[in-house]
């Protein structure tokens, strides 16, 4: 099964190819504000170092979110298109998910959980909770520093920290948890992005255990985790 | 095999070959610069097979105005469909698309970079050319899309939300825009007055019918003429009607409407008279959502008619934004040979005749 993965929910644009659980070809690039220009060559490039035609793909795969808005709008805009004019399924991965999918088997035995992060700007973070073993035990979220400290500080269990939020906000969080700071451990920054071969990967999975046929207009959901500005100041007014 | 490559800016397909392009030429054509999701279908530049138009007018109503980042989450969500929906109508499969044309700007940046990034990605999937169309410069061809023969040199009036603009067209990928407003859009004048006298939004729609049933000369409002040149002014008209209802609170609401409706039609049509004569049009062409009020279709027609030039007016429907103007404008640029590369993104800024001859 030939897979396309498309990530452009961070600042890191990445496509990859991958053959069941081979990756055929894969390219990233730091995007800060080009992830529209950047894409769509990028998959044209990688189709073609990974050999196949765009025809031969089996499934298109796209990481929803959480990260920045517009960067998640453009991969799933992207995606909807291709698996539409291609007529193949479309799978949408959670971005959290997929930071947890890239780790390597090593270091995370250590841990009882794992914390992925992802910076969700304004000094917010988006965070989840999975167990090592891969189950979800918080569902993703987003909130301040606090939030994240509160949730590591109530479980008490042996964490290990994932994401270029945690890698780049270490010091504080280290600090924040005060005595509870050995019990946290740090991903390798390797690991500080969800990339789209993580993404086909998961997706993969996911098609191999269920079968459901997929819908004539494939779409997904963004995960946003936050209402437009708008929304809120219009609910708060509201409700005042 | 891994290839695993860190590439800033990998290279870019070029279309060797351009298809023929004719009166079968069939061009996807999609709209997400503001708040309508809109794709289309059209063959050879004007046979308009279907135009599907999205409206979030409900969502950003009780905002009263666009709010851009709850634009762009419907966009993301409407835009499979309304493609879907496009070629449905149509009646044809995907693969008879020859090209896929989307507006690149101007507009809001997250609404452009959706339709964008499904144009893109769709003309990859077909192999077939890309198009990026400036928002601005497919409002004319939705004149046109009913009088293609229209003659040129040709003076088009875009009275729109955003944009109020003389153009002087010499052919169709030379323009020079010779007039503008030098504060607010007519469109825009049109949205705030009748948010001031308390009708519904939007507000041209509101106006023009409020104005049938008011009397055009019951309250005196001065017309910013600018005689210099093409330029025009609509705040000044704005101001006095905010100005004279406060004094005279009782005054009917329809009849300012009326009043200010004529004030700012005067204006438009005094000026296109006089742009018109200047570049010696034997054409006026009107676009833009404000082309779709009754006085300004019925004074631009006799207006025309006394300076000897033709007139093309867009239906209704196609003064609103809509993927069919897109479509057309994007055939238009294939025939002469232009497509897009697919590192392009959105440019909200975009003006007309910037970098386009
Ligand atoms: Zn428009």
């Amino acid at each position: 099964m030939i897979i396309l993965g498309i990530d452009t929910a961070t600042e890191m644009v990445s496509v990859a190819v991958i053959n069941g659980t081979s990756v055929m070809a894969s390219s990233e690039t730091r995007s800060e504000r080009r992830h529209a220009e950047d894409l769509t060559p990028m998959i044209d490039f990688v189709r073609r170092s990974a050999g196949v035609s765009l025809r031969e793909l089996d499934a298109v795969a796209v990481d929803v979110g959480p990260g920045l808005f517009t960067g998640m709008r453009v991969g799933i805009a992207t995606a909807q298109a291709l698996a539409f004019a291609l007529s193949i399924p479309l799978v949408g991965v959670d971005g959290l998910e997929a930071l947890v999918a890239s780790l390597p088997a090593t270091g995370v035995e250590q841990a009882e959980v794992v914390v992925p992060t992802i910076d969700a700007r304004r000094r917010e973070v988006a965070w989840a909770v999975h167990r090592a073993a891969g189950t979800r035990v918080v569902a993703p979220r987003v909130g301040g520093m606090d939030d994240l400290l509160a949730g590591i500080r109530e479980r008490d269990q042996r964490s290990l920290l994932v994401g270029e939020y945690a890698s780049r906000h270490r010091e504080e969080i280290l600090a924040g948890l005060g005595p509870q700071a050995w019990n946290v451990t740090f991903g390798d920054p390797g690991n500080d992005w969800p990339h789209a071969r993580c993404i086909a990967t998961i997706a993969h999975e996911r098609l191999m255990r269920d079968d459901a046929t997929p819908p004539n207009v494939p779409s997904v959901v963004a995960m946003y985790l936050r209402e437009a500005d708008a929304e809120i100041n219009w609910l708060t007014r509201s409700s005042a | 095999m891994t290839h695993d490559t860190t590439s800033s800016t990998p290279s870019v397909e070029v279309f060797s070959s351009m298809p023929q392009i004719d009166s079968a030429t069939v061009v996807l054509g999609v709209e997400t610069s503001c708040d309508e999701t809109a794709a289309a279908v059209v063959m050879g530049g004007t046979d308009v097979l279907s135009s599907v138009v999205s409206s979030q007018l409900d969502v950003h109503a009780r905002f009263g105005g666009v709010v851009p980042e709850i634009a762009s989450r419907a966009h993301v969500e409407s835009i499979p469909h309304v493609v879907a929906e496009a070629l449905e109508r149509a009646n044809i499969d995907l693969d008879r698309v020859d090209a896929v044309a989307a507006t690149v700007g101007p507009g809001l940046v997250g609404a452009l970079l959706v339709g964008v990034s499904a144009a893109k990605a769709t003309a990859l999937a077909l192999e077939v050319p890309f198009i990026g169309v400036n928002h601005l410069e497919a409002h004319l061809y939705a004149a046109l899309l009913d009088e293609p023969r229209a003659e040129f040199p040709m003076l088009f009036v875009l009275v729109s939300g955003g944009h109020t603009l003389f153009v002087e067209m010499v052919d169709h990928d030379s323009y020079r825009v010779i007039g503008q407003t030098i504060d607010d859009a007519a469109g825009e004048a049109f949205d705030k007055v009748a948010r001031f006298l308390h009708l519904s939004y939007p507000g041209g729609p509101a106006i023009d019918k409020a104005a049938t049933r008011g009397n055009d000369t019951a309250v005196a409002i001065p017309r910013a003429m600018l005689n210099d040149g093409f330029d025009v002014s609509f705040s000044g008209v704005k101001t006095a009607v905010i100005n004279y209802v406060r004094a005279n609170p009782t005054v009917s609401s329809d009849d300012v409407a009326a009043s200010f409706q004529r004030a700012v039609v005067d204006v438009l049509v005094h000026k296109s008279r006089r742009a018109a004569r200047h570049v010696n049009a034997r054409t006026i062409a009107l676009g833009g959502g404000v082309a779709a009020n009754s006085l300004l279709r019925s004074e631009m027609t006799k207006a025309a008619e006394s300076e000897g030039v033709s007139l093309v007016l867009p239906s209704r429907e196609m003064c609103t934004d809509n993927a069919a103007m897109i479509a057309s404008a994007g055939w238009y640029r294939l025939r002469r040979g232009e497509s897009t590369a697919l590192d392009a993104g959105a440019n909200p800024n975009l003006k007309l005749g910037s970098g386009q001859r």
